[in-house]
């Protein structure tokens, strides 16, 4: 039977791994709680599709939860799980070539209610409709622009600016040299100034 | 002499920029250089953009379709003595620890103190427990040594060890035998480890 205690507060994700070695339903939940938004984030903004993209990510989890005992505790448990997942976008990609998507909707989207299901949602809450407005054609320019990039570029770009990742931790997850990485991420950087160069200042 | 040309900022330096860690002579470059200014201020707004793109949320119930999919280990039972001896119950280890020290002293001093009350207590027992312990060693070694004579091998054994020469000569043979086993089970055994390192 699993174990139902709660988890201390403050636990690392070392110590939430080990209570789910240990059986801890609660710890299983937590690393999912944890981990759920960024990792579909980054397969979201990799694929381009909202379904493909829980697909993608629930199949992330699944592997990952499902092998805890292969997961060694001195490297960060965002590294193992970020590594699983970009592995699983990136798979994708290569077998339905979805790096050339639109951001109006997946490829297979046909119907108007499809596309609005599949496309990004970009923008934040609790502006003024003007400001909401221009927020999300930003917001729509940049996702546009990152989808134009190689998907090694995507998901490098991704690690390091979104995630915050440090140039050897994503030569980690990506099994890529370090010069290669910094290589990428500044060509990446490259093109997405030119491509957002006419984005309203 | 003229001076010589200062280098336009690498994608090194501009991470360094972004970070806030240029060095100081490199910041002078950036102030006097136009071209590696507007780049690096373009660099900069690139990234906040990057880094203001919001987390995206899946639908709801994705985490339940995970936890159906996911082998949650059994939790292991706990023996009965080490949920008695859980930190819960007993209180912080200072405790425990002062608590044992405290039965371990108290223990000694009872003992002692009722060492020095019964004097003669003490030499009697020591005395009966020698006492038995002997008389079993004994009962022991007549047994082992009966059973041995009995055997159908003992007289042959005997007359072999009848003299001291036959007795070295015995025990030569013995050696020998010994050596020759552990020079074949190494032969024997060197030829696998070989092969088994050529498969690794």
């Amino acid at each position: 039977m699993a174990e139902r205690r709660a988890l201390p507060a403050g636990a690392t994700d070392q110590d939430v791994v080990l209570a789910a070695r240990r059986g801890s339903d609660a710890a299983y939940r937590e690393l999912l709680k944890r981990y759920e938004r960024p990792v579909f984030s980054l397969i979201y903004r990799m694929v381009r599709d909202r379904e493909l993209a829980e697909d993608l990510t629930q199949e992330t989890f699944i592997k990952a939860l499902n092998a805890l005992d292969s997961y060694r505790p001195e490297y960060k448990f965002s590294s193992w799980i970020f590594k699983i997942a970009n592995n699983a976008a990136i798979d994708q990609l290569r077998r339905r070539e979805l790096d050339t998507l639109s951001l109006d909707g997946a490829p297979g989207a046909e119907t108007a209610e499809a596309i609005e299901a599949t496309s990004l949602q970009v923008g934040s809450k609790g502006e003024s409709p003007l400001d909401e407005l221009e927020a999300k054609e930003i917001g729509t320019a940049i996702e546009r622009a990152i989808g134009r990039l190689r998907p090694e570029y995507r998901s490098c770009i991704l690690l390091r600016h979104v995630e915050g990742r440090a140039y050897e931790e994503i030569a980690e997850m990506l099994d890529l040299p370090l010069g290669t990485v910094k290589t990428y991420i500044h060509r990446a950087r490259n093109e997405l100034r030119e491509y957002l160069s006419d984005l309203k200042r | 002499m003229t001076e010589p040309t200062p280098t336009h900022l690498t994608p090194d330096d501009l991470d360094l920029w972004l970070a806030g860690e240029l060095p100081p002579g490199r910041l002078v470059h950036l102030d006097d250089c136009p071209d590696c200014f507007a780049l690096a201020h373009a660099e900069r707004r690139v990234v906040a953009l990057i880094a203001a793109l919001p987390v995206i949320a899946p639908h709801a119930g994705l985490g339940d379709r995970v936890m159906a999919a996911v082998r949650v280990p059994p939790a292991p039972v706990r023996a009965p003595w080490r949920v008695l001896l859980h930190p819960s119950l007993l209180g912080p280890r200072w405790r425990v620890m002062a608590a044992a020290s405290v039965l371990v002293a108290g223990g000694a001093s009872v003992s002692a103190a009722w060492s020095l009350a019964h004097p003669d207590a003490f030499p009697a027992a020591s005395a009966w427990v020698a006492g038995e312990v002997s008389q079993w060693f004994w009962i022991t070694v007549r047994t082992l040594a009966s059973n041995l004579t009995e055997q159908p091998w003992y007289g042959a054994a005997r007359s072999l060890l009848g003299s001291p020469a036959r007795a070295a000569l015995v025990s030569a043979f013995g050696i020998l035998l010994y050596a020759s086993g552990i020079v074949a089970m190494r032969r024997l055994l060197t030829p696998a480890a070989r092969g088994s390192r050529a498969q690794a």
